[in-house]
C-alpha cells in the first residue's frame, strides 16, 4: 500500500511545518494540532500528529463547507463553527483545495487549538450559556482568496481574542504548513497523475473498509450496553448500546441526556472521533486512518443532545471532557464482548487548565494545557502513570519554557503516589501539579472525575478522583470547576490529577 | 604507526586497514559478547597476521547503545530541584503511540528512591530564588553518599542560563570519588525533560562504557606495544581518544553506525552521487539512513525512546538482521526478530549449537549463500542444521525472507519520506555482511534503479573507522536577541578554544584542524530552530531561510540566538581513488540451482567470486557474487558492473 505512506507523508510533513514555526505554546510545545488529507468528497485519507479528538471529525469538514463557499485555487477556507464543520471554538481549521488542472481532487485541512478565541473569560471554554458567550465564532470563509489575505476576516479574528499577536503569527503558520503540503501534494500528483491518485484514494478506502470488517467478523457477535455521567452541571448521561453482527457495528446512544446550557455539549463529530479511536485503538496496526473505518459502523443519535448538540449549544467543554467520557462508555460496552482486550477505565479527563491576565508591562498574556493523569490497568499489566489518555495526546510545557514565556511560577511537578486504583493490574498515578501567578489573572480548570471516580475492572478497585485546591491571600480553599477565579500575584493553585482505575482482583 | 579500525557487532566483528601495495586489508572474526575485547584484539592480529609495530586503532563500539537498549546500566544517583523528582518519570506525559489503551510511554528507567531533592531554585533568567546553603550542599552530599552510586547525575531547573548551583552541588560530590555528570555540561539547552535525560543517560553509561574502554586499551598497549593507542568513534562522525570519549559516553550512543556513514559519504562523493539511502545489515540489526548531498547533517538523537541532546548522524535502526529468529506470533503470523540469534550460538547453520531457524539459514536454504565460499572457505555452513531449524518452526524459507524484507521496507520507507525524499530517484548503499543479500529487493519495491555494493561491504564500518578523523562538537546556549557580530564571536572564543585544545592533545596540529561556527537561530517565540553559518547578514538570512522553510517570516518579531555552535575536524583524506575501468565479461566458478523471489524465481544462477572482478567487469542476473566477507544477489532484470573504485553497481531493466 505505497500511497498509503506517501499520503501520510503529506500530512506528517504538514504538522512538522506548523509546530516548527507557530508561536503559543499549545502549539509549538504541546503539539495540540492535527492535519489531513481529504479525497474530493471529503473523506479522510490520511491523518498526522495525532490529536484524536480531532480525528472523526475531519470528514464531515468538507461537506459543511461547500454548503457554503466555493474554494477555488489559491484559496485558503477558515472555520472554527462547531455546527458547520469545526469541533470547538478554540480548534480553528484552515483548509485549502487540491486541484489537478482545473479538476479538483481533494482538500488539506489543518486543526490547531487556539489558546483564546475571545468570550468571557481568558481560554474561551468557561463561564458561557451558549456557543455566543464562547467566543468567536467563524463560519467557512475564504481567509486568503487566489493567494491573496482577505485582510477584513484577518482583521475581525484579531479584534476577538486576547492575544492578537499570537493568533496572527499561528494563523500564518497554519497557511504556510498548507502550502507545504499543497507542494508535496503537487509532487505527487506529477508522479503518479491525478487519475493515479484517486485510485490511490479510493483504494485505500476500500482497504480501510475491508480491515475493519475483518476486525469486527474477529470479535464475538452480540450486543452489550453501557451508560456513565459527567460531574458536569447537571450531570449529563451518556448512554450506549453496540450490536455487533456480520462485520458492521451499530451503536445507539438513545438513552443519553438531552443539550445541557453551558458547555458541556459535543456535536456529532466528537461522537465519531471518539468512535473512530476506540476502534484504531482495538485493531491491528496496520489499520490506516481513514473514513474507510467509519463506512462500516452504523451510529444514532438522538438529536439536540449532548452527544450530538445543535446550534446555539456551547461546546467548549465538551469536546475536551465529554469526549473522554463517551470514549470510557464505548470501552465499558465493548468489555461485555471482549472482556480480555479491555482495561479498566483512565483518568477520563484532560484536566484542562486556562489563565490569562495582563503582565505588568501592559502586555495581555493567555495560556491553555492538559495535565496528564493515570492509566488503567488492563490485561496487560499496570496502567502508566503520568500520562495522556484516549483522546488527547498533548505534551506538556516544559517548566523552563512555561516560566520563560509567562508570569508564572510552577512549585511542583510530581506523580501523585497512591492514586492508581487497586488490582492484579494497578491504575497508573495522576499527576500533582502546583502553580504560582506573578500577575493578576484570571484561571479556570475545566475538568472531570472530581465528584466519581474511574471505575476499576473484572474485580479492580477505582482510581481516585481528582482533588483541586487554592492559596489566595494566604486563606487555602477549594478551586471550583469550570469557573473563572481572580488571581493575584502570590496566588497559587494545586491540582491533582486522577488516578486510573485497577484491573482483575 | 599502522592504523586499524574495528567494527564491533552483534554477530561478528570486523578489522580493516590500508594495505601497504594499496586497497584494503579486512578480516573478521565472530564477536565475543561475554568480553567484546578479545574479539576486537583477535580480528586486529588476523589482519596484521605480521604481528607487528605499534597500532591506532579506531573503533566503533556498541557499548553504549546496548547497554541504553537493554537497560543493563549503572546505579545512578539522580539530583534534581525540590519538587521534580518525577519530571523523568512524567517525561512529557504523551504516549508513544497514540492508540494505545495501555500505553507504555519509554522513560528513564531511574527509581525514585535514588533521586534526591535538593532545596534550591532559579529563575527562567537564572536568578537565585532559593540560594543553594552550604548546609543544603552537606545534607544532599549525604543522602546521595547512603545510596552508594556508581555515577552520580545532577539537573537542576534553569542550570542551561546560570549553572551555579550545579557546580557548586557537583564540587561537593567530586569528593564521594565518582563521575558526576552536570546537566549544564552534557547539553545545556532549555527544556528539563530533555536535558535531564541526557545527563542521567550519561551517568548510567560511566561505569559500563569506561572500564570497558580503559580494558581494551590497556590490552591493546600489551599485545601491540606501548606506543599503541585506542580512539572511538562517536555518534558525530569524528573520533575522540579513550579519555574524552569515556568522559562523555552518552556520545557514543551511535558509534556503531557511524563508520558506515561516514564510508558510504567519502565514498559517494569520490562518485558523484549526491543523496543515497544507505541499508547497513549486519547480524543483529539493520541501519537506514538518508545522506542528502555534502556536509553528513547532526541532529540529536532517541534511543530506546529517550530524547538524547547529544548530536549524531541521523540513522534509524530496527531489528532484523542475519541473526534474526523467526517465529509465529499468537495470531499464527510469522514474524522475523526482534530477538536475534546473536554471535552466540548464532544462526543454525553456523553449527555452534543454534536450533532456532534464522534469517542467514533461509538464505542458505535458498540457495544464496555457499555452503562452502563464505567467509573464504574458512567457515563452512551447516545446511543439514539449517534445514532442520526451518523444518522445526513450520515455514517455507522464501516466506521468512519475505518477512524480513518488508521489514526493512518500512525502515527505508520511514527514513526516505520523513524527509519527504522520493526514494526513486535515488541510490541505495547496501553493506554488513548481508546487505546484498536483500539490497535488489528492497530496491525493487521502492522503485528504485539503482544499488551500489562498495568494496568489501561486510567490513565497511571498519573501513570508515580506519579513515576516520578526530572531531569535536560543542555548543553553548544563548538565548537572547540576536547579538551583533563582533559579540558573537566573543560567545565563539571560549568554544573555539575547547574544540582546539581537545584536539590538539589527541595529537592534531592547531594549524590543521578546521573549524565551523555555527548560529541556531529562531524568530522570538517559536520552536523551530534554524542553524545557519556564522557570518555577516545573520539576520537577513535567518529571515530567508525562514520564509523559503516555512512560507513565510515575521520581519517585526527580534530574531533569538538560541545557540552557538563549533564542530572542530581534524585533517582527513579521502581513501577513494578511481582507477581506470576496462570492460570484460568475468567467467562464474560456478552455476547453481538457487531461488530468487525478487526476480528469476526457481532458476540456475552463476556464481562469481567478488575478489576475481575487476574495475570494468559486467554481469548479468540471474548471478550471485559471493566474496569474503558478503554476499550479494543480482536477480532476473538486473546487471552489475564494477566500478572505478571497486565498487559493484546494479542497475534495473
Amino acid at each position: 500500500m505505497v500511497f498509503r505512506h506517501l499520503f501520510a507523508s503529506v500530512a506528517e510533513e504538514m504538522g512538522l511545518a506548523l509546530q516548527q514555526s507557530a508561536v503559543s505554546p499549545n502549539i509549538k510545545e504541546r503539539r495540540d494540532y492535527s492535519c489531513a488529507l481529504l479525497d474530493a468528497r471529503g473523506d479522510l485519507v490520511a491523518h498526522a500528529a495525532h490529536i484524536p479528538v480531532h480525528l472523526g471529525s475531519a470528514h464531515l469538514t468538507v461537506p459543511a463547507v461547500l454548503r457554503e463557499v466555493e474554494p477555488g485555487p489559491g484559496d485558503v477556507i477558515v472555520l472554527n463553527d462547531p455546527h458547520r464543520g469545526g469541533t470547538h471554538l478554540n480548534d480553528v481549521t484552515v483548509l485549502a483545495p487540491l486541484h489537478a488542472g482545473r479538476r479538483r481532487i481533494g482538500f488539506l485541512l489543518n486543526r490547531a487549538h487556539h489558546a483564546d478565541v475571545g468570550g468571557a473569560e481568558p481560554g474561551s471554554m468557561s463561564g458561557a450559556k451558549d456557543l455566543f458567550g464562547e467566543g468567536l465564532c467563524l463560519p467557512p470563509l475564504h481567509l486568503v482568496r487566489k493567494g491573496r489575505p482577505v485582510t477584513e476576516v484577518w482583521r475581525i479574528v484579531q479584534a476577538n481574542t486576547r492575544d492578537p499577536g499570537a493568533r496572527q503569527a499561528d494563523l500564518q503558520a497554519q497557511c504556510a504548513a498548507l502550502r507545504r503540503g499543497q507542494e508535496r501534494f503537487g509532487g505527487l500528483v506529477q508522479r503518479f497523475t491525478a487519475r493515479g491518485i484517486e485510485g490511490g484514494m479510493r483504494q485505500l478506502l476500500a482497504h480501510g473498509e475491508t480491515l475493519t470488517a475483518a476486525l469486527l467478523r474477529s470479535w464475538p457477535q452480540g450486543e452489550a450496553s453501557a451508560a456513565d455521567f459527567l460531574d458536569g452541571e447537571g450531570t449529563p448521561r451518556i448512554a450506549c448500546r453496540l450490536r455487533n453482527r456480520a462485520g458492521r457495528l451499530a451503536l445507539d446512544f438513545r438513552g443519553s441526556s438531552p443539550q445541557v446550557p453551558g458547555s458541556w455539549n459535543t456535536h456529532r463529530a466528537i461522537t465519531y472521533s471518539a468512535l473512530f479511536y476506540v476502534l484504531q485503538a482495538l485493531a491491528p496496526e496496520e489499520l490506516p486512518e481513514t473514513s474507510g473505518t467509519l463506512r462500516r459502523v452504523d451510529l444514532r443519535l438522538p438529536s439536540a443532545s449532548v452527544v450530538s448538540s445543535e446550534a446555539p449549544a456551547g461546546v467548549a467543554a465538551g469536546n475536551v471532557e465529554t469526549s473522554q467520557r463517551i470514549v470510557d462508555v464505548l470501552l465499558l460496552a465493548l468489555a461485555v464482548l471482549l472482556p480480555q482486550r479491555i482495561p479498566a477505565a483512565s483518568q477520563g479527563t484532560m484536566n484542562n487548565l486556562l489563565f490569562g491576565g495582563r503582565r505588568g508591562d501592559g502586555r495581555e498574556f493567555v495560556y491553555y494545557e492538559t495535565i496528564g493523569g493515570g492509566a488503567g490497568g488492563g490485561p496487560a499489566g499496570p496502567g502508566a502513570s503520568g500520562v495522556q489518555v484516549h483522546m488527547t495526546n498533548t505534551r506538556n510545557t516544559p517548566v523552563e519554557v512555561l516560566e520563560s514565556e509567562l508570569p508564572v511560577r510552577v512549585h511542583r511537578l510530581e506523580l501523585r503516589r497512591g492514586s492508581g486504583g487497586h488490582g492484579r493490574a494497578r491504575g497508573g498515578d495522576g499527576i500533582v501539579k502546583e502553580l504560582e501567578f506573578l500577575a493578576p489573572a484570571r484561571v479556570t480548570l475545566v475538568a472531570t472525575r472530581r465528584a466519581s471516580a474511574p471505575p476499576g475492572a473484572a474485580g479492580g478497585g477505582p482510581g481516585r478522583p481528582g482533588r483541586d485546591r487554592m492559596t489566595r491571600a494566604g486563606k487555602r480553599g477549594r478551586l471550583r470547576l469550570a469557573a473563572a477565579v481572580a488571581v493575584a500575584p502570590g496566588d497559587r493553585v494545586v491540582i491533582a490529577t486522577p488516578g486510573g482505575g485497577g484491573w482483575g482482583a | 604507526m599502522q592504523r586499524v579500525g574495528v567494527d564491533t557487532g552483534g554477530t561478528f566483528t570486523d578489522a580493516a586497514a590500508p594495505a601497504p601495495e594499496g586497497g584494503w586489508r579486512v578480516h573478521k572474526v565472530p564477536t565475543t559478547p561475554r568480553a567484546p575485547e578479545l574479539g576486537v584484539l583477535e580480528a586486529v592480529r588476523g589482519l596484521l597476521k605480521s604481528g607487528g609495530g605499534p597500532v591506532e586503532l579506531v573503533h566503533g563500539t556498541t557499548h553504549a547503545t546496548n547497554a541504553l537498549l537493554t537497560g543493563r546500566l549503572g546505579r545512578v544517583a539522580f539530583v534534581t530541584t525540590a519538587g521534580f523528582a518525577d519530571v523523568l518519570a512524567i517525561g512529557r506525559q504523551d504516549r508513544e503511540r497514540v492508540y494505545a489503551l495501555e500505553p507504555r510511554p519509554p522513560r528513564p528507567p531511574q527509581p525514585r528512591r535514588r533521586i534526591v531533592e535538593a532545596r534550591e531554585r532559579l529563575d527562567a533568567d537564572g536568578r537565585i530564588l532559593i540560594p543553594l546553603s552550604g548546609d543544603e550542599i552537606a545534607r544532599v552530599a549525604a543522602a546521595v553518599a547512603a545510596l552508594a552510586p556508581q555515577a552520580i547525575a545532577v539537573g537542576l531547573l534553569h542550570s542551561y542560563r546560570n549553572p551555579a548551583h550545579e557546580h557548586a552541588l557537583g564540587r561537593a560530590l567530586q569528593a564521594l570519588g565518582v563521575p558526576v555528570i552536570l546537566s549544564s555540561e552534557v547539553a545545556s539547552e532549555q527544556r528539563e525533560y530533555e536535558r535531564f535525560t541526557t545527563a542521567w543517560a550519561d551517568a548510567a553509561l560511566q561505569p559500563v562504557v569506561a572500564p570497558a574502554l580503559r580494558a581494551l586499551d590497556a590490552a591493546l598497549r600489551r599485545a601491540f606495544g606501548a606506543g599503541s593507542r585506542l580512539c572511538v568513534m562517536r555518534s558525530d562522525g569524528g573520533t575522540a581518544s579513550v579519555a574524552a570519549a569515556a568522559q562523555r559516553p552518552v556520545a557514543l550512543a551511535l558509534s556503531g553506525p557511524a563508520g558506515g556513514l561516514a564510508a558510504a559519504r567519502a565514498l559517494a562523493d569520490a562518485r558523484g552521487d549526491d543523496s543515497v539511502l544507505t541499508l547497513d545489515m549486519g547480524g543483529t540489526s539493520t541501519d537506514v539512513a538518508l545522506l542528502r548531498g555534502g556536509e553528513l547533517p547532526l541532529q540529536s538523537l532517541q534511543l530506546a525512546g529517550l530524547p538524547l541532546l547529544t548530536r549524531g548522524l541521523p540513522v534509524h535502526s530496527v531489528g532484523t538482521g542475519g541473526g534474526s529468529l523467526a517465529a509465529h506470533d499468537r495470531g499464527g503470523a510469522l514474524r522475523v526478530g526482534p530477538d536475534s540469534a546473536g554471535a552466540e550460538p548464532g544462526p543454525a547453520c553456523y553449527g555452534r549449537g543454534g536450533r532456532a531457524a534464522t534469517v542467514t539459514d533461509a538464505h542458505l536454504l535458498a540457495g544464496r549463500l555457499h555452503p562452502q565460499a563464505f567467509l573464504g572457505g574458512g567457515f563452512p555452513l551447516d545446511l543439514a542444521a539449517a534445514e532442520n531449524a526451518v523444518r522445526a518452526l513450520g515455514a517455507r524459507p522464501e516466506d521468512i525472507l519475505a518477512v524480513a524484507t518488508a521489514d526493512m521496507e518500512r525502515a527505508l520507507r520511514r527514513v526516505s519520506l520523513a524527509e519527504g525524499h522520493d526514494t526513486r530517484g535515488l541510490t541505495l548503499y547496501a553493506f554488513g555482511g548481508a546487505g546484498g543479500l536483500h539490497a535488489a529487493w528492497l530496491a525493487g519495491r521502492l522503485g528504485m534503479r539503482r544499488v551500489l555494493l562498495p568494496p568489501l561491504p561486510g567490513a565497511f564500518s571498519a573501513l570508515g573507522l580506519a579513515t576516520a578523523a578526530p572531531r569535536r562538537t560543542l555548543a553553548m546556549s544563548v538565548l537572547r536577541p540576536l547579538p551583533p557580530e563582533g559579540e558573537r564571536s566573543k560567545l565563539f572564543a571560549g568554544l573555539v578554544e575547547r574544540a582546539l585544545a581537545e584536539l590538539e592533545a589527541e595529537g592534531v596540529p592547531r594549524a590543521r584542524i578546521r573549524v565551523q561556527t555555527t548560529l541556531e537561530l529562531r524568530g522570538e517565540g517559536q520552536a523551530g530552530e534554524l542553524a545557519l553559518p556564522e557570518g555577516p547578514r545573520a539576520r537577513e538570512r535567518f529571515l530567508n531561510t525562514h520564509r523559503a522553510r516555512f512560507g513565510y517570516a515575521q520581519n517585526d518579531r527580534p530574531v533569538i540566538l538560541v545557540a552557538v555552535r563549533v564542530r572542530a575536524d581534524g585533517p582527513s583524506a579521502s581513501p577513494w581513488r578511481r582507477v581506470a575501468q576496462r570492460r570484460h565479461a568475468p567467467r562464474p566458478f560456478e552455476r547453481r540451482r538457487v531461488l530468487l523471489p525478487e526476480g528469476g524465481g526457481r532458476c540456475s544462477a552463476a556464481w562469481y567470486r567478488r575478489e576475481e572482478l575487476l574495475p570494468g567487469a559486467q554481469l548479468k542476473g540471474p548471478a550471485i557474487v559471493a566474496e569474503y566477507s558478503a554476499t550479494t544477489v543480482v536477480p532476473a532484470g538486473w546487471q552489475a558492473t564494477v566500478d572505478g573504485f571497486g565498487a559493484l553497481e546494479l542497475r534495473r531493466g
